[in-house]
């Protein structure tokens, strides 16, 4: 360890960090001095790079250098603000400005969006938010928008594309400023192979992408008093939807959340946790009978639509490994049209469904085969974090105001096996809570299944469960994805149950989920601040296991029966088709 | 509008988001993480109130003060601004006590301070032989505590006015209000109410401005008040811009080149004295003027001469003071620029115990509000975050201790019905001026010398016949260009401003000497003899009018005691 | 109290304005203003200064905006200067 000074003031950093990791590392130099480094291209574990040019600091000596590619040496003497470097950044702004559809007031990301942070920081620069733009029109393209008005060419998402999920759907064309993004294949997204995971959308600094945005169409079905319209809210979106309030990462807000789509006026708000469990139900069936009668191994889970959308178009060859049950979301809709539509004699026809997912591909999920139990699409509309967030802000509601409101009952009690779906290892931890108890014949005391729990791409473990060994491991990220799939193809891995979540760290860190800037990812891991809200609310609950859930025994009891009997194969389970390049 | 009414019901009731409420939400949360809060704030949540825009640093006991926690008791009972000698003696040694301790547990709760590069706290002597340091704090101080309350699930009611406090049988079991955005009548049901508004300072166009609603309600509530009369403040200032200059009020000189300081043989480094500001206008008086302050005169070494802040300026502080100054029509490099003062008379007298308790049942008092009311007299002149924080964390403990037997109380609805026409009725008046014209009107009056330095019973008198006589006029005076929580807000502001001006003249009158930064032009020695006593005002009276009565200082039984107290009336 | 000096002398108010071409819709200056001196219209999503008479000069709604839209013009006098407005030393 040694010191640098910058601005004047000693900050502590280490060998080989660069001089913009230094500028983060020392909590407190960052937290009394001003130690900000600009930068717009550069995002934590996605892209390490800076080509804006904006990232410049002045080293007496060196003169002006990209600081997130120099090193620091011992007492060296970094300038963040000099004339020079401010008067470098201002000329590169108004580039970027000239290049920028400044509507910010229409613009979703107006008060988090990181060119406007920029701009704050070089303050003096006016530019007219109402001055003529040529703007091109705004893609449209499947459940993904891209408005080139906007982009500031980052290539944030053709990285986190490429590096991180290993696809490579998108790609820049052309340099500099007038450059474009542009499926790298074909003319549309899905012809790219994109799977709609949306982390491209996550990682955007400023508004040039978002999802199809399906709130007026679900605020016009809630208004319609023909239509019965129910909400589910999947765990994910309770650990994080505040985030879009100003509350810190991952706060927790189960109560208000339920609390806000009651006031928006959905006819049920219903909880996504409940039929996390019945999937945990169908599925831990269905791995103990594939392994007691020489079913195909290992299983894959099957509750991520980005995941299935990749292995059918990259692995077309595996599908037989996947679970035959659906998602969660889309059990909860067939569950919703067929035993509530019943029990409470609505006909299935007059049911909207529309869930909150921290997701962007379960926007696709909805319109797939082999998913309408009741001859009817199972859900309706999906809604991403972000949508809910807007959604109730335009409602007017105060959301830090709300009273704390639990969902509704039938199908709204959830154990903490199901809540922990949102962290990758979740579901293989919820899965073996259950396969364990049923495999013993009788419960056990085993409710901790560490090893799969965390951040890392790739979790491994093997576990006694009953007279088995079960060799288990949780993937996230389709990178890392990828990697397994091959060893698993080749022999050189051998698992029983794989759980395979698209997005890195699982759904808390979804394509739908509210954005985090850059800098707050260079100290924070959003990943393992969500997760672990999820994890408390699991082990500060009484219910922590899927198939002590009353009302999903109630559920079996009255209408299904058990888990894989006909009736649960008819409605709980589907089918998957390769899709191929 | 007025006609929907929203109902709430919680445990605990913070009616104020500043850092006195973030941080007591905070802590109790913490100790009880069952017991539901909900606070009420009238603006945005996170960012609002003084801690963000005058906030510079909070006073620490060095950990090198030791065992000095007496002797530091005696400096202040013995210099402090509210009254020599007028101290709840008790109250002090358990707030000095505070002092030891609540940086270090405010930094655990998410506070940010500045550090030395070795990762201690940094603090610095920030008065010339006081027991006590300060450390530096940023802009963004409050930010922290309110974000973890919002993550611990309280209930934030945004944008909603506090209006009135709801009583059963002597207790309070409540408290109205409205919101400011869309006029909606709340009434909220709790089990306790912490009050946690800042002070009542009827200045206008003054950082610390502050309506005097709180106090207005409590009073009404029954509560009582104690040291209303010591809260008369000056600061030197540039002339016509009102830029505060600390710490050279001892160079003030007049066209002459004459110290003004010395001339009048004023005693004080620290506070602007009364008998300086009679200086300052005599020589006006005299034609003496213009004022300056003679920066020339000004030790060469600024060795604690020169103002507060010494220490790690945080980043946004030290940006946004420059940016300020950006602004602002001053001339740095001018050594003799022309001052004033500027003055205030505010007060923050809800009386509390140590626990933070009012004197009545169920309601809490944190925070500015408190500052005088508590009579701990340990006020150093820009230590309101360290009052914020030091009540806030003391009286969430002690709530958490009785919030298990507390039970709720029932509302009565006469008594909400009347509070509710009380806050819509001004949507009637159909004057001439706006509500804000009478308040600046007021603020003005208040100022003027014979009302504020030289007062005398024959001004004050004349002072508070006037407010009468505007009372009596106000509802034909004022109307509301529209119908808006913004104007609902300024008449009710306008309307507890004057009851509240009112009841502090009929104080200032009572109180026959003067003391601390207490003076009067008729009464001008301090009388030890008669006014060891502390002033208490409510509203248990027959006519109406101000209950005004005193309390003898137990002053026999407390540990510094000023010469000659034996002959004191003994009780 | 005579009804002139219900008036306000315009030397002694403060002057706020939100540029409405540059005001970016991103709540800085309400959220940061406690004298209530803005307004915000969530249809067109802008901020304008509707009651400057409240202001009191803290000039962080200029510090935090984003776009500059926004300028504090102070008073030019003293609200009420104690000393110097009583000798009529201020008209």
């Amino acid at each position: 360890m040694f010191q640098i000074t910058i601005n004047g003031n000693p900050v502590t950093t280490h060998d080989g960090a660069t001089i913009f990791e230094a500028a983060y590392e020392d909590q407190y130099a960052r937290t009394q001095f001003d130690t900000d480094i600009l930068s717009l291209h550069y995002l934590k574990g996605v892209q390490e790079k800076e080509d804006s040019g904006l990232c410049i600091v002045e080293v007496p000596g060196k003169g002006i250098v990209n600081a997130v590619d120099t090193v620091v040496e011992p007492f060296m003497v970094v300038l963040t603000k000099s004339e020079e470097v401010r008067r470098r950044q201002k000329e590169i702004l108004q580039d970027i400005l000239k290049h920028h559809d400044r509507d910010c007031r229409n613009c979703n990301r107006t008060g988090n969006c990181e060119l406007q942070d920029v701009q704050y920081s070089l303050r003096t620069t006016k530019n007219p938010v109402t001055e003529a733009f040529d703007a091109v029109p705004v893609r449209a393209d499947g459940i993904i928008v891209r408005d080139d008005n906007k982009c500031i060419r980052c290539g944030r998402c053709v990285a986190a594309c490429e590096k991180i999920q290993g696809i490579g759907a998108i790609k820049m064309e052309g340099e500099g400023l007038t450059a474009k993004i542009v499926p790298s294949k074909g003319e549309t997204l899905i012809e790219s192979g994109c799977v709609g995971c949306g982390q491209c959308i996550t990682v955007c600094p400023v508004g040039a992408l978002y999802e199809r945005d399906d709130v007026a169409a679900v605020l016009e079905a809630v208004r319609d008093p023909e239509k019965y319209v129910v909400i589910q809210a999947a765990p994910s979106v309770r650990a994080s939807i505040s985030e879009a309030f100003g509350y810190p990462i991952g706060s927790g807000t189960k109560g208000k959340l339920a609390a806000a789509l009651r006031k928006i006026g959905f006819d049920r708000v219903f909880d996504t946790v409940f039929s996390a469990d019945l999937t945990i139900m169908e599925e831990a069936n269905e791995l103990v009978e594939r392994i007691q009668n020489g079913g195909k191994l290992p299983m894959f889970t099957s509750c991520c639509p980005g995941w299935i959308n990749y292995c059918e178009t990259y692995y077309g060859d595996m599908i037989d490994h996947l679970s035959s049950c659906k998602s969660p979301q889309q059990m909860f809709g067939a569950m919703v049209k067929t035993f509530l539509a019943e029990k409470e004699g609505i006909p299935a026809e007059k049911i909207v469904v529309v869930s909150t997912m921290p997701c962007t591909a379960k926007k696709r999920e909805l319109g797939r085969d082999y998913q309408n139990a009741a001859g009817v699409p199972d859900v309706d509309y999906s809604l991403t974090s972000r949508e809910v967030a807007r959604m109730i802000q335009m409602e007017g509601i105060s959301f830090p105001g709300l009273d704390e409101e639990e969902f509704d009952a039938p199908l709204g009690i959830g154990s903490g096996a199901g809540t922990i779906f949102g962290a990758t290892g979740g579901v293989m931890e919820a899965a073996l809570r259950t396969a364990n108890d049923w495999l013993n014949g009788e419960p056990q005391n085993a409710l901790d299944f560490a090893e799969v729990r965390g951040v890392a791409g790739v979790k491994e473990a093997t576990y006694k469960v009953g007279g088995l060994e079960l060799r288990v491991a949780a993937v996230s990220g389709l990178e890392n994805a990828k990697a397994l799939l091959e060893k698993i193809r080749t022999g050189e891995a051998q698992y029983d149950f794989v759980e395979f979540m698209a997005c890195p760290g699982g759904c808390v860190n979804g394509g739908g989920q509210p954005q985090q800037k850059a800098k707050v990812r260079m100290i924070n891991d959003i990943r393992a601040e969500r997760a672990m809200t999820l994890y408390h609310l699991d082990q500060h609950d009484s219910l922590r296991k899927s198939h002590e859930n009353p009302e999903i025994i109630e559920l079996y009891d009255t209408f299904l029966g058990k888990p894989g009997s006909e009736k649960a194969h008819a409605y709980l389970h589907t089918k998957y088709q390769a899709k191929g390049e | 509008m007025e006609n929907n009414r929203i109902t709430y019901t919680t445990d605990v009731l913070v009616v104020g988001g500043g850092l006195a409420g973030a941080v007591l939400a905070q802590k109790l949360h913490s100790l009880k993480p069952d017991v539901k809060i909900t606070i009420l704030e009238k603006g945005y949540f996170g960012y609002t109130g003084q801690t963000t825009k005058a906030g510079h640093g909070m006073c620490i006991m060095s950990p090198e003060a030791g065992d000095e926690i007496y002797a530091m008791c005696k400096e202040q009972v013995e210099h402090n601004p509210y009254g020599t000698y007028l101290n709840d003696q008790d109250y002090l040694l358990e707030y000095q006590k505070e002092q030891y301790t609540y940086i270090q547990e405010l930094e655990r709760m998410g506070g940010k301070f500045s550090h030395n590069p070795d990762g201690t706290l940094h603090h610095h002597h920030e008065f010339e032989g006081k027991k006590i340091s300060a450390v530096q704090i940023d802009v963004d101080f409050m930010t922290p505590f309110c974000k973890n309350v919002m993550a611990g699930g309280a209930q934030i009611l945004e944008r909603t006015y506090f209006t009135d406090l709801l009583t059963k049988d002597g207790k309070v079991v409540g408290a109205v209000g409205f919101n400011l955005d869309t006029t909606e009548f709340i009434v909220i049901r709790a089990k306790e109410v912490v009050l946690a508004m800042n002070e009542f300072n009827p200045s206008c166009r003054d950082m610390f401005v502050a309506p005097a609603t709180g106090y207005a309600a409590a009073y009404e509530a029954g509560a009582q008040l104690r040291n209303v009369e010591h809260l008369t403040e000056w600061d030197l200032c540039y002339r016509n811009t009102g830029n505060f200059l600390y710490g050279v009020h001892w160079v003030v000189s007049n066209s002459k080149g004459e110290n003004i300081f010395r001339k009048y043989n004023c005693q004080s480094l620290e506070e602007l004295e009364v008998t300086l500001i009679r200086g300052m206008a005599k020589e006006l008086e005299m034609g003496n003027g213009p004022l300056v302050a003679d920066f020339t005169q000004l030790p060469k070494a600024n060795e604690g001469a020169d103002g507060f802040f010494h220490g790690i300026e945080m980043k946004q502080r030290l940006e946004l003071d420059e940016f300020i100054r950006g602004f602002q029509n001053i001339d740095l490099s001018n050594p003799k620029p022309e001052v004033s003062v500027s003055y205030r008379v505010s007060i923050r007298s809800l009386r509390i115990d140590v626990e933070g308790k009012t004197t009545v049942p169920h309601l809490w008092g944190i925070g500015q509000m408190t500052t005088a009311g508590s009579a701990h007299g340990s006020w150093v002149h820009g230590d309101g975050l360290g009052v914020a924080a030091k009540t806030g964390l003391m009286t969430a403990r002690a709530i958490a201790k009785r919030i298990d037997e507390s039970e709720l109380g029932e509302i009565d609805e006469a008594q909400v019905e009347k509070f509710r026409r009380r806050i819509y009725e001004a949507a009637e008046y159909k004057g001439e001026f706006r509500p804000d014209h009478v308040i600046r009107y007021i603020s003005r009056l208040i100022k003027k010398p014979e009302y504020s330095f030289n007062k005398t019973d024959a001004t004050m008198t004349e002072l508070i016949e006037e407010l009468q006589d505007v009372r009596s006029k106000y509802k034909d005076l004022i109307h509301l260009p529209k119908v808006n929580g913004h104007y609902l807000a300024k008449a009710i502001e306008l309307r507890t401003m004057i009851d509240m001006l009112e009841m502090m003249f009929m104080v200032f009158k009572t109180r026959t000497e003067s003391r601390g930064c207490f003076s009067r032009l008729d009464y001008p020695e301090r009388d030890d003899k008669h006014w060891l006593k502390w002033v208490l005002v409510d509203n248990k009276s027959e006519d109406g009018k101000p209950h005004i009565f005193t309390e003898r200082i137990p002053i026999e039984r407390y540990p510094f005691k000023p010469e000659g107290w034996q002959e004191i009336a003994m009780p | 109290m005579r009804i002139t000096d219900l008036q306000d002398d315009p030397r002694r108010m403060n002057n706020v304005t939100v540029d409405p071409d540059l005001c970016m819709g991103c709540m800085k200056c309400i959220r940061t203003c406690c004298y209530d001196v803005y307004e915000w219209d969530p249809v067109k999503k802008l901020s304008t200064a509707a009651y400057p008479e409240e202001c009191v000069s803290c000039y962080q709604c200029m510090y935090f905006c984003p776009a500059g839209a926004i300028k504090v013009e102070e008073a030019k006098l003293a609200f009420y200067d104690q000393l110097y407005d009583p000798l009529g030393m201020n008209d």
